[in-house]
């Protein structure tokens, strides 16, 4: 999949966090969301 | 999940870090090929309070990126 363009509606997700929460994206409306991807750890790139 | 507890706490991350074990997220967002193999691209977004795409960033500078986001919220 190509990335999305400026204006694109950001499609929900529902991922779970690192401490055990669950984080919802369509809840953090209203607010910047910023989301950065990574690899895993120990992988090129 | 384990390692990103791990490191989420070693590093004292103020924000949730996420994992998308199917890459069926990744995949949405372009930052995965497919959901069968390959590694993450390092692209960021911002997404604005409308839900609605504000920012991307092709290729996230990791040594920038803090400052590149900051200029822009």
């Amino acid at each position: 999949m190509p990335l999305l363009n400026v204006g694109d509606t950001a499609p929900d997700f529902t991922l779970s966090a690192h401490d055990g929460s669950t984080v919802k994206l369509s809840a953090l409306r209203g607010k910047n969301v910023i989301l950065w991807f990574y690899p895993k750890a120990d992988t090129p790139g | 999940m384990a390692e990103n507890k791990h490191f989420a706490e070693k590093f004292q991350f103020p924000y949730p870090l996420l994992s998308d074990p199917t890459r069926a997220m990744g995949v949405q967002y372009g930052a995965a090929d497919s959901t069968s193999g390959g590694n993450a691209k390092r692209v960021a977004y911002i997404i604005g309070p409308d839900s609605k795409v504000k920012n991307v960033f092709a290729k996230a500078n990791t040594s920038t990126f803090a400052a590149d986001v900051l200029a822009l919220l």
